[in-house]
């Protein structure tokens, strides 16, 4: 639209405005918050502290979820809904992460709000295992290069489509969190380079670190936990799995999501003969401020020292 | 990179400028608070949580008193627990029990709260609290069968089929999406991707004869018949990820989906056939291996993948029996009550225990697996037993119940 039409426009409303009842129930505008300012709604919370600090306090950004939330298992209020409706533009991470939330989206798009899906401009990766016959894998983020074309999408995004206060913020909040990340993805590039290339496996459960596998040169290998009824009481044959990829792999540590890892440990040892560390990471959601993820960049530095602080020992 | 240049950019505008205009009334619509919790449907669980884990839990029916109760596995603990008077068998779609009372009563529907779901290269692990689903109208009477995505419940008296949709149950909403009328039989209906297959009977009181087909979407769909898909004395059916299985008395007729179209195929008993029909069919959620009890003989092990039957000898007349696959032993029990793994390459039993007390007529004893363990309950104990089938049938625990349960089912899987 040309800055002549937009004038146009607004002198429209103006006058509409004076005919219309003042306090009207009409909805025309995406001022969720009440602050004044318009508003992004973001998916995920990961791609919500990324727009933030894109954004700054040119727009208000709204986090469908929380930190801790994860995107698989993530549905919609009706209020939010409505929300997503009244937003000036909707940020979600795409290639099939949101799968609860995409009916949302694209219902909000059919009410004329504009949407992105930021990993559609990342250069998408299949999943790496058989079983997920090179399905597209959505957790992009574990690549901080990625993240950075993510920037420019969303920044490109915002600048077009919500009338920032301040067009000229928004550019400079961009360029100063291309830097940070620029300089992220430098530090754990030299992080992980310092890790033997024989040690750089990860053994693990989650199935987010694709993206950081191929950034950096890392071997994902793939593992089934021993779920805790067998933990309960277990004997060899349960930790058979587990123990011969550990000891393929040749690591000192494993990364998993596992609700007892402790017990884990204890009976790796002493069933298997197998002395391993099991290390948790961060993988699809950020944490409270002060646990480890509470921005994406924490979340990033943590996981990467954490696994080469493992894997060099 | 999805952008789509709307009239909403005009509205942006629009919304900026009235800002100023309507600067007066502090309270817009926009702002309202969250809308309470009475314009949430019945039976809505909010906050699902998710689990690093396939969240399983083990449900009994008390043959003697009609009470169903939950046990968690992890701990072991009875929890959840409901009455259910005249309730005479389960079935379950994974999450949902169905709980069937007297031949033509509605059936009832229990949220067992746990659940599993696909997602690419891996899997995502729920649970949230179990409750009785209260219903506004009543469920229909019958046979519910449910893929995960739609329930089908097919009413053996009036021949309907009727389709419940997973995502509507999942947000509390029980009602009727489909309604598929047919001839009264003793058969059953499956919801199989983009279809429900439903058995076809020459008579009301002759078993089926055939399965046809019906798109699931279509709400004025007509069935109509799958060539191929003849199975003379229809008994039993299995849900596996290369198609649906269904015993006939000529082999099992598997009905599988290429691309959104169907196809039939018979996979024939082996020649030298010692063993009786395949009556019902056996296995962990998920797994293409499957078992079937073949009469007083032994057992047949079918590979859906393979499209193979195969017969196993038996030491003695078996009550039940089932299969985690990939490797890992049929399991079955006998009438002595011994507890059998046969190695499914050599066909030879591997481990035997005597686990359960010899069984009376009538008492049938209830066997089911998981990746992990393979749970044993018998109607005659309070107990449920959990076998480790990779090591040589260890008892791994024990657990005690209120109850003496007369059947046994597992969801969360």
């Amino acid at each position: 639209m040309s800055g002549k039409a937009k004038i146009a426009v607004a002198a429209l409303l103006i006058a509409a405005a004076g005919v219309l009842p003042a306090c009207s129930a009409t909805n025309s505008g995406s001022d969720i918050t009440g602050s004044g300012k318009a508003t992004i709604m973001v998916t995920t919370n990961i791609l919500g502290d990324i727009t933030r600090n894109i954004v700054g306090d040119t727009a208000d950004v709204v986090v469908l979820m929380e930190a801790n939330a994860d995107p698989h298992s993530f549905g919609v209020s009706a209020y939010q809904a409505g929300q997503m409706e009244q937003a000036e533009l909707i940020v979600f991470n795409g290639l099939g992460l949101e799968e609860a939330v995409l009916n949302h989206v694209s219902s909000a798009e059919k009410q004329g709000v504009p949407v992105l899906e930021v990993g559609a401009a990342i250069e998408p990766l299949s999943h790496q295992s058989a079983v997920a016959n090179g399905t597209i894998d959505p957790h992009f983020w574990t690549d901080p290069q990625r993240i950075l074309t993510a920037i420019t999408v969303i920044e490109e995004a915002v600048a077009q489509h919500v009338g920032v206060a301040n067009p000229e913020a928004l550019h400079s909040n961009a360029a100063n969190y291309r830097a940070e990340v620029g300089e992220l993805d430098a530090w754990m590039a030299a992080e992980f380079a310092a890790v033997p290339i024989d040690r750089r496996k990860i053994v693990t459960n989650h199935h987010v670190f694709g993206y950081l596998a191929d950034r950096f040169d890392l071997t994902v290998v793939g593992a089934v936990m021993p779920s805790g009824t067998t933990l309960a009481a277990p004997s060899a044959a349960d930790l058979s799995a587990l123990s011969t990829t550990i000891r393929e792999a040749g690591v000192p540590a494993i990364f998993a999501d596992t609700s007892q890892p402790e017990k884990l440990a204890e009976v790796l040892a002493q069933e298997a003969k197998v002395k391993v560390e099991i290390v948790p990471l961060f993988s699809e959601s950020l944490s409270a401020p002060g646990e480890g993820a509470g921005s994406y960049i924490e979340m990033m530095r943590t996981n990467t020292t954490r696994m080469t602080t493992a894997l060099a020992r | 990179m999805t952008f789509h240049k709307t009239r909403r950019t005009l509205t942006t505008v629009l919304a900026l400028t009235s800002l100023v205009t309507l600067a007066a009334c502090a309270s817009t619509p926009n702002a309202a608070p969250e809308p309470d919790s009475s314009a949430v449907p019945h039976g809505f669980v909010a906050g699902a949580t998710e689990a690093d884990e396939a969240q399983i839990r083990l449900t009994y029916l008390s043959a003697d008193s009609g009470t169903i109760t939950m046990i968690d596995p992890l701990t072991g603990e009875e929890g959840f627990s409901t009455a259910v008077p005249g309730a005479t068998s389960l079935s379950h779609d994974g999450r949902y029990i169905f709980v069937r009372t007297t031949p033509n009563a509605p059936l009832k529907m229990i949220d067992t709260g746990v659940w599993t779901r696909a997602h690419g290269d891996h899997s995502h692990f729920y649970s949230s609290p179990a409750h009785t689903v209260e219903t506004d109208s009543r469920l229909p009477s019958g046979t519910a069968i449910g893929d995960g995505n739609k329930v089908a419940i097919f009413d053996e008296s009036t021949g309907t089929t009727s389709i419940l949709l997973r995502e509507a149950l999942d947000k509390g909403e029980v009602h009727v999406a489909l309604s598929i009328p047919g001839t009264p039989h003793t058969g059953l209906a499956v919801p199989y991707k983009g279809h429900v297959l439903i058995t076809s009977a020459p008579d009301s009181d002759k078993l089926p004869t055939a399965v046809w087909a019906v798109g699931a979407a279509d709400a004025s769909g007509s069935l109509e018949s799958l060539p191929n898909a003849e199975c003379p004395a229809l008994r039993g059916h299995a849900i596996t990820s290369y198609g649906v299985l269904f015993g006939c008395s000529d082999g099992v007729l598997m009905v599988s989906d290429d691309a959104g179209t169907l196809t039939a195929a018979k996979i024939p008993y082996p020649s030298a056939n010692p063993g009786q029909r395949i009556e019902s069919f056996e296995h962990r959620p998920g797994s293409s291996e499957l078992t079937s009890l073949a009469g007083t003989a032994g057992l047949w092990h079918l590979d859906a993948a393979a499209q193979k039957i195969q017969f196993i000898k038996s030491p003695e007349p078996l009550l039940a029996s089932t299969t985690a696959g990939n490797g890992t032993p049929a399991l079955a029990v006998g009438t002595s009550g011994t507890v059998y793994a046969f190695d499914t390459e050599t066909l030879a039993v591997e481990a035997q225990k005597q686990l359960l007390p010899a069984a009376k007529t009538g008492q049938t004893p209830s066997l089911v697996v998981d990746n992990n363990r393979a749970y044993l309950s018998h109607p005659s104990t309070t107990k449920i037993l959990e076998l480790d089938y990779r090591d040589q049938l260890r008892v791994a625990r024990t657990f005690t119940t209120a109850g003496t349960p007369a059947q046994l089912v597992e969801t969360g899987l």
